[in-house]
């Protein structure tokens, strides 16, 4: 037994050292596909976690109230029935809410400002990450709205005119961080100025007060605790009235945290199906570049007294190691990249990232791994019980395809359109593959070109009026956006080189009859060329259509924003020019060997 | 002794080195060479003594590490890349043991790729097949691919393929090596026509029946020649006996 898994363990060895590259790309694409994958499932209820630890920490509302209009007498009369709502246990406020400009830094903003006891509130008392509560004169400004203006405690900013003392820092669960706080706190002032732009600010009552103006009327925010908060959403609908009363629960306010999240989370595991199969189409061209030797393998084994199930078991395990090492490979590219993209923002107290990976996600990303391993394994496995000893020794690649029409119209082209043509027409079903990888590869740059023409848009704002800070949400799209390009930028690249690789070793008999025949080494690279660019040409066309509905399937057809025409036939020549360089280089390789050692290798 | 200029092809010290140190290996060592026009001259040697090494270097399939090679006066082993491929398509043909067809095109394709190669418009290149085809007996199998062919069959497209382009040399690297004795026969014939026609042929064989239809041969061992025989009755002589050996067996 020792001895028998001895010698497996000798052949697979043997086995990998013969075929470094091969190895290589094999791990490059089990690690791409596995990377993404991870990826994907990281993004799971990004901020769930975060946010109900921020609830619970702030002892979170689970129904906010505001009036639309300002402090009426009517709307009062509103937050005094929602008191006494059934189900309500308890509730703090109201308490008094202004606006105000707000200036910092360079950076003029707009500013909600929240009148609050210098005592602690029962419910909805906001969690101090830096400095104090409110004091009399000075201010706390929510966590993300204070990252995003660079401001800490200490620090001053002029709110309505007049100068105060940042205290403190803090996080609530009440509102949505910025610039999504406007979302929840919904408020017309009647100018039309707000916008995402607008951030959270704490002060005393009196503070707060004091900002109010004919403009900008004073209003009031109530909180209620209900005695059952998953009813929080029906209480709220019930009670919300699209003119006068703005009602909110904190499931709306999880969901406006998460909202970022979940067009990305849905890209992600969109583009990571993309590349999965990207990588599962580079799989199929390398185990099917390679099957005739296999082929021979297994005679030359079965020859010297290996069983089948020997045969199976050296092949299986031999794609099983590429398959852990390509899934160890991307679960920890993952699992390293997963707080990058998953960080739930400044808004909320906790942390996602490598922590939402659960067990059950790495077995799926291993199990991943593996079924792409049996696969591999297995059309090899088959032909090797199946196949005669002699017959798998004397075993050549399948005869290639003919095509008589094809080959009748190629006579009348030029050298290299003439031989890419035959080319192209003597494996079909590598060609229909060769498209399709592209058209994925194609269809993924325009996603991610869509997505990022859509975050570079500048936000809906008066010109002049406001200075407007980043975005962070484009930043964390951008994370993601980077993770994802960088993987298809090498998956591109690893698919590009094995269909290149594929091709010209089976090309390489013909193209080497050519040689010796006298093509010129220009005509030979021309022709692997254009039998690449045959199925790379529709596929890269076919491609940016595929990844513009991709954005809009991705985005709930909202967010959807095509890149500029340029763009696309840039990214379309792009990916052909990609394509018809790679695929020169085999043939200038070849060219460098004497033609004799081309046309007398192993090739079959 | 004869000159470069006065003759087709020419080799001056020719060498060929595989490996170095310890493992260098002579595979051709010092090889010199003179074939005047219409001469068949054959090379016969033990395996692995070097003689394709010595065809391929003389047909410019492969660069020698050292030394000459001449063909029509001009020096083929300096030739660049381009200037090889214009030589294989213009002044040379080979034949190989293994056929080397393009597996998915007819016989007829086959031997039509030269001409369109060279650039020859397709109708050109379809009736000098046609014409090839008939030529080596094949006018009823042209529009087989090479797997529905035997393997005399086989060889012979290859020899018309290598004579599409009227090439100044035919080089053979054992034609017959794959062969059984009727289809030795038939490209014992076919090789004959092409000696009659005047064509320069330099065939390595360690197939006695080939050589006997030389003009000269040359005997090979450890990359050196080692003798050379001027054949008097040159192939025709020899050739109807060897057809009667053939086809009595």
């Amino acid at each position: 037994m020792r001895g028998r898994a001895l010698l497996m363990f000798r052949l697979v060895a043997s086995s990998l050292r013969r075929r470094p590259a091969e190895v290589v790309l094999t791990v490059v694409a089990i690690a791409a596909a596995t990377t993404t994958l991870m990826l994907g499932l990281a993004l799971h209820d990004v901020t769930a976690h975060p946010y109900q630890t921020t609830l619970a920490l702030t002892s979170g509302p689970d129904v906010a109230a505001m009036p639309f209009n300002g402090a009426s007498q009517s709307s009062i009369a509103q937050l005094d029935a929602l008191e006494h709502g059934p189900g309500v246990v308890s509730h703090v406020g109201p308490f008094p809410v202004s606006y105000a400009t707000m200036e910092t830094k360079g950076s003029k903003v707009l500013a909600i400002v929240e009148g609050r006891g210098m005592s602690p509130s029962a419910i909805d008392q906001p969690y101090v990450t830096e400095g104090t509560w409110v004091r009399p004169g000075g201010v706390v400004i929510e966590r993300s709205f204070a990252q995003e203006l660079g401001l800490s405690p200490g620090d001053h900013v002029t709110l309505g005119g007049r100068s105060l003392r940042v205290d403190g820092i803090a996080v609530t669960a009440a509102a949505a961080g910025y610039p999504n706080t406007v979302d929840d706190m919904s408020i017309d002032n009647g100018g039309g100025a707000w916008n995402q732009a607008t951030g959270l600010v704490w002060a005393t009552q009196a503070t707060a007060r004091s900002f109010a103006t004919p403009s900008a009327p004073l209003n009031y925010i109530l909180e209620l605790k209900l005695s059952n908060p998953a009813s929080a959403s029906a209480f709220a609908n019930a009670y919300f009235n699209p003119n006068t009363l703005d009602v909110w629960s904190w499931q709306n306010v999880s969901q406006t945290d998460a909202r970022w999240a979940k067009p990305f989370q849905r890209g992600l595991l969109i583009a990571s199906s993309l590349l999965d199969l990207l990588a599962i189409a580079s799989l199929v061209v390398i185990v099917g570049g390679r099957l005739a030797e296999r082929t021979r393998r297994v005679g030359l084994l079965k020859a010297v007294g290996a069983t089948p199930r020997l045969v199976a078991g050296v092949l299986l395990l031999e794609y099983l190691t590429l398959a852990l090492v390509g899934a160890a490979v991307g679960l920890a590219a993952g699992y390293f990249a997963a707080p990058l993209v998953a960080n739930p923002g400044a808004g909320l107290i906790g942390s996602v990232g490598a922590a939402s990976l659960s067990w059950a996600d790495v077995g799926f990303v291993v199990a991943l791994a593996v079924a792409l391993a049996v696969l591999a394994a297995w059309i090899p496995s088959i032909r090797a019980a199946h196949t005669s000893t002699t017959s798998a020794l004397a075993d050549s690649a399948r005869v290639p395809k003919r095509r008589p029409l094809l080959i009748a119209a190629a006579a009348h082209l030029p050298v290299p359109l003439l031989l890419g043509l035959r080319l192209a027409a003597r494996r079909p079903r590598r060609m229909l593959l060769t498209l399709v990888s592209v058209a994925i590869t194609t269809t993924t740059i325009v996603a991610v070109l869509s997505v990022r023409t859509h975050e570079g848009l500048a936000p809906s704002v008066s010109p002049g009026q406001f200075s407007i800070p980043y975005n962070p949400n484009t930043v964390n799209t951008d994370a993601i956006l980077l993770v994802i390009t960088v993987v298809l930028v090498l998956l591109a690249v690893v698919n590009a080189l094995v269909i290149t690789w594929a091709t010209s070793v089976d090309s390489r008999k013909p193209l080497g009859i050519a040689r010796a025949l006298g093509a010129t080494t220009q005509q030979l690279s021309g022709g692997l060329s254009t039998a690449l660019l045959i199925p790379a040409v529709p596929g890269a066309i076919a491609g940016i259509p595929l990844g513009l509905l991709f954005v809009t399937a991705a985005s709930h057809g909202s967010r959807a924003t095509p890149p500029s025409a340029l763009w696309l036939a840039g990214t379309c020549l792009g990916v052909m020019a990609a394509i018809g360089v790679l695929s020169a280089i085999p043939a200038r390789i070849e060219a460098r060997r004497a033609a004799v050692d081309v046309l007398e290798s192993d090739i079959t | 002794m004869t000159t470069v200029a006065t003759t087709t092809l020419s080799a001056r010290g020719l060498r060929k080195y595989y490996g170095k140190d310890t493992g260098l290996v002579r595979a051709v060592d010092g090889v010199d060479l003179d074939i005047e026009p219409g001469e068949t001259v054959a090379i016969m040697g033990p395996s692995g003594c070097g003689k394709s090494t010595v065809l391929h270097l003389l047909s410019g399939l492969d660069r020698p590490t050292d030394g000459e090679v001449w063909l029509e006066g001009r020096r083929v082993d300096e030739m660049s890349e381009r200037q090889l491929a214009r030589l294989r398509r213009e002044k040379v043909g080979v034949v190989f043991q293994a056929f080397h067809l393009v597996d998915e095109l007819t016989a007829r394709e086959n031997v039509e790729l030269p001409a369109l190669l060279a650039g020859r418009s397709p109708r050109f290149a379809r009736r000098r097949a046609t014409e090839l085809l008939d030529r080596v007996g094949l006018a009823d199998r042209a529009d087989h691919v090479p797997s529905a062919l035997s393997g005399g069959e086989r060889q012979r497209v290859a020899i018309a393929r290598a004579i599409a382009n009227d090439p100044v040399v035919v080089f053979a690297d054992e034609p017959t090596g794959n062969l059984d004795s009727s289809a030795t026969l038939e490209v014992l014939r076919l090789f004959e026509d092409l000696h009659a026609s005047k064509l320069t042929i330099v065939v390595v064989t360690h197939d006695e029946r080939i050589a006997a239809t030389a003009d000269r041969l040359i005997s090979m061992r450890d990359g050196v020649f080692v003798d050379e025989t001027r054949l008097s009755g040159g192939s025709s002589g020899r050739l109807g006996a060897l057809f009667s050996v053939g086809l009595e067996a």
